[in-house]
């Protein structure tokens, strides 16, 4: 009655016993026995986001996790310590690299501008650490190496979220340096002129003129269908001849008021002022092109993310969905080339 | 006329109901410790005579609490993984956060509902039954049999229950963790087309050895208060059928509040250590 | 010298449950050797009597002395040693359900000698054969009649082979018949171990059976009312509740 079935309470106990040990060491106890190799980052900016046990990735790879997170204040600085797991890093032959080859290793990469930078993990707002090159490297000036840390030294960049925000700054100050009072003055000034040649006496006075004659020319063409008869030819063509012969005087004295009415120079000059228009507005849409691209992919990339907003989640790391990702960094790399060249065209 | 008078009469017996109902929980608080501190001096005259543990019965309770509890656990937990899994796919879908049901179930499954879960089943299986086991004891006078044999009733009956319950629940909240997080995953591939490997991956990484093991220390405890509160149900209960019948009663019903009492406490011992 | 050391002595013992006094400024003692019986009317307090001379419950003030120590004073672990020095019958038995009668006999021989597990076998069947239950080593305690529980818990308290053996209600709940056997049971044992019997209860047939001395229990004086010998107390007591107490189940004692 109370013997308990031995058989029954021995499998369980080995089934939960190897259960617990395999789930111990499934859930992360196996890190117990890896060698890392620390390395430490300094930012002078918020590392809002960032906790001890975020991942460090190299290239959206986990690579280690960060393992301790120091102010020092006098300095303004934080130190962000990581442990890198030595067994992910593997040499050309497959094989294992050892702690000095790593190290080697990431000196080299460093001076190919290796830097650690914070990314979103998603949508929490936690970030993690992302080993990657810079874009620019003549630009880039790497904080300088903080004393008494110990760990290989990996300096920081700017987050893509960073560079956007000072790719939108640039391009407004492009925008904020168009001088657009000068422009509508110009613009002004060329209507003016437009208009007094316009309302020049002279040439109100040809038009109306050559108005006559169209109509001269009219009544002669009604007078050539009424009267197509040879006797009446001769007399037509003295009356053409006649009318050809006003027609000429009337030519010569278009041509001589036009002249008195020096119409070449005015032209030329509203060929010109009509060019350096043309020119400021094709600065213009150039610019704006320029901004609309840049507006186009934040659009893009807030309606893939509303779309779908594990794009941010997923980041890198989930293959299916890293193209997307992509997408979205690719985009905005021509954009922020755009952004000084709208400068240029100024 | 009389209406103030009743209603004062009224709030009297209201505030006096309350009075009693605290002095009852101080009561039984006190004597549980009194308890406690006898079951100790038993653990420890075990420990430094581990001959003197009545092994067959400590196997028995195992069996009985263990071996036997596995399917229910299974069934419950699993349920209770599915549920988790439903009600954060629902939420997390909304903002797109598909992957993160795999860290929300199995973190929930391994600090919170597993241990629970655990308890509960084991609070109406195993405390139900000390109590009642004891209290029919109690009736038939074995204890006092017992206790002129000069054998001590607590070490003779409450120790195996706890050793077999200390050794086994944590097990079964190892079943129960696995299970539930399985149960998680049915829906996190099922409902919301996630790959097994993500759902996989996202969880281990989820999960620190450390939160698995604090969970494990939560059943441990349960383990305890468990046994403690069943077996001293079954002590004090009535000399007749209905107070073995109370007993067990009164045995889930304080069980499961002190329970949950612990694990608020635990819990928010573990948030201070950081877990 | 025997007689200057009972076995069982009480000194002005009150005893009583919560706040109600059920017997007042109790004194007697009871010799080595021989059945004395306890008797008393319901609710006079007999049980409760016997439950503090086992030293389960504790008395508001008196003392209890088995053989020559008190065990109302008694700390705990001597206490335990005290009670392994007698045993007790209780009225259904009180075996435990979860072992079989062997296991149950074992359990003392188990816990408190040093004897190896065929000799503690080899003991048990030997107790079991005494209360006329060979045969019945592998039976739980549920498989068993009413009388043959009885006779099980007999052979527990037999177990230790204590000198005072303690009996609650023999034949509460028996055949007439049943309990007859137990009757001879316990006046075999008597003579064959020589222990001393304590017998609670009111049951007149056992009590001119077996009883050697018997104290009557009263619920209005809270004492002890007649005690000697129960034939002669039936004929000579000088109280005439004791009297008819003796005499009223039994008309056939009357001439």
């Amino acid at each position: 009655m109370l013997e308990a079935n031995k058989f029954k309470l021995g499998l369980f106990v080995i089934v939960a016993l190897v259960l617990l040990i395999s789930s111990l060491f499934v859930f992360g106890l196996s890190e117990m026995f890896k060698t890392s190799m620390p390395v430490y980052t300094v930012f002078k900016t918020s590392i809002q986001g960032l906790s001890v046990g975020s991942a460090v990735k190299y290239r959206g790879v986990p690579v280690g996790k960060v393992s301790r997170i120091l102010v020092r204040g006098e300095e303004e600085l934080i130190i962000v310590q990581m442990e890198l797991d030595v067994s992910v890093f593997k040499t050309e032959n497959d094989r294992q690299m050892d702690m000095k080859s790593l190290n080697r290793m990431l000196q080299e990469q460093m001076k190919r501008g290796l830097t650690c930078g914070l990314e979103y993990v998603g949508i929490t707002g936690m970030k993690y650490v992302e080993l990657d090159y810079v874009n620019d490297e003549k630009n880039f000036t790497p904080l300088p190496q903080p004393d008494g840390v110990a760990g290989c030294y990996i300096p920081s960049r700017q987050s893509m979220f960073q560079n956007i925000v000072k790719m939108i700054n640039q391009s407004l100050s492009n925008i904020a340096s168009i001088n657009i009072p000068e422009i509508s003055r110009e613009l002004s000034s060329i209507l003016k002129h437009t208009n007094n040649i316009l309302s020049d006496p002279k040439i109100t006075r040809t038009i109306a003129h050559l108005e006559q004659v169209a109509q001269k020319l009219d009544q002669s063409l009604g007078n050539v269908n009424k009267t197509l008869t040879p006797k009446k030819l001769d007399e037509m063509f003295n009356l053409l001849s006649s009318d050809l012969r006003n027609f000429n005087e009337l030519i010569v004295q278009v041509k001589q008021e036009i002249e008195a009415a020096k119409i070449s120079k005015t032209s030329e000059a509203f060929r010109n002022s009509l060019n350096s228009v043309s020119e400021t507005k094709m600065a213009i849409i150039n610019t704006l092109l320029r901004m609309d691209q840049t507006l186009d992919s934040i659009t893009e990339l807030v309606n893939t993310v509303d779309d779908d907003p594990s794009v941010l989640l997923r980041g890198k790391q989930n293959p299916p969905l890293t193209g997307r990702g992509d997408r979205i960094k690719t985009k905005f790399l021509p954009s922020s080339a755009a952004a000084p060249a709208s400068g240029g065209a100024q | 006329m009389s209406m103030p008078f009743d209603i004062d009469q009224r709030m009297e017996g209201r505030i006096e109901d309350v009075g009693s109902f605290v002095q009852n929980i101080v009561n039984d608080l006190i004597r549980m410790v009194i308890f406690t501190g006898e079951l100790t001096l038993v653990v420890w005259d075990a420990v430094r005579h581990p001959r003197r543990i009545r092994r067959r019965e400590t196997l028995y309770y195992m069996d009985m609490c263990g071996t036997d509890a596995v399917p229910i656990v299974v069934m419950i937990c699993i349920l209770m993984g599915i549920i988790l899994g439903f009600q954060s796919a629902m939420q997390l879908q909304k903002y797109g956060g598909d992957v993160f049901i795999a860290d929300f179930v199995s973190l929930v499954i391994v600090k919170e509902m597993g241990p629970l879960m655990v308890a509960m089943i084991c609070t109406g299986r195993a405390g139900s039954a000390f109590a009642a086991e004891i209290g029919t004891m109690k009736v038939g006078e074995e204890l006092d049999a017992l206790r002129t044999m000069g054998l001590n009733p607590v070490r003779f009956l409450v120790l195996p229950k706890l050793l077999a319950m200390l050794l086994v629940m944590p097990l079964l909240t190892v079943f129960g963790d696995i299970v539930g997080i399985f149960g998680g995953m049915i829906i996190a591939v099922l409902k919301l087309g996630l790959p097994v490997v993500v759902y996989y991956n996202r969880a281990t990484a989820a999960i620190t050895p450390l939160a698995f093991l604090l969970g494990l220390l939560k059943s441990f405890v349960f383990a305890f208060i468990i046994t403690v509160i069943g077996c001293r149900r079954g002590f004090s209960a009535g000399n007749d059928a209905q107070g073995v019948g109370r007993a067990a009663t009164s045995t889930v019903v304080s069980a499961i509040f002190w329970i949950v009492i612990a694990d608020f406490v635990l819990t928010f011992f573990y948030s201070m250590i950081g877990e | 010298m025997e007689k200057a050391l009972p076995i069982v002595e009480v000194c002005n013992l009150t005893i009583g449950y919560g706040e109600n006094i059920v017997l007042k400024d109790l004194s007697f003692a009871i010799d080595r050797g021989g059945i004395c019986t306890i008797l008393g009317g319901s609710g006079c307090g007999k049980s409760t009597l016997l439950k503090h001379l086992i030293g389960l419950y504790r008395p508001f003030s008196g003392d209890i002395m088995i053989q020559g120590r008190s065990i109302v004073t008694a700390t705990p672990k001597e206490k335990d040693l005290m009670m392994r020095g007698f045993g007790v019958t209780y009225q259904s038995g009180a075996l435990f359900g979860s072992l079989t009668l062997l296991e149950n006999v074992m359990l003392p021989l188990e816990e408190f000698t040093a004897m190896t597990r065929p000799q503690r076998i080899a003991a048990a069947r030997e107790k079991l054969a005494m209360v006329e239950l060979d045969g019945f080593d592998n039976y739980y305690p549920a498989e068993l009649s009413g009388g043959m529980r009885k006779r099980a818990g007999l052979a527990r308290a037999l177990a230790l082979e204590p000198e005072l053996l303690f009996f609650d209600e023999p034949s509460a709940g028996l055949d007439p018949l049943t309990s007859a056997d137990l009757d001879r049971l316990i006046l075999h044992l008597k003579d064959k171990l020589g222990a001393t019997f304590i017998i609670v209860t009111h049951e007149l047939d056992s009590i001119f059976a077996i009883a050697d001395r018997c104290l009557i229990l009263d619920k209005r004086t809270k004492g002890v009312v007649a005690d000697g010998d129960p034939r002669e107390l039936r004929e000579k007591s000088a109280n005439p509740w004791v009297k008819s107490f003796l005499n009223r189940n039994n008309l056939r004692y009357c001439n």
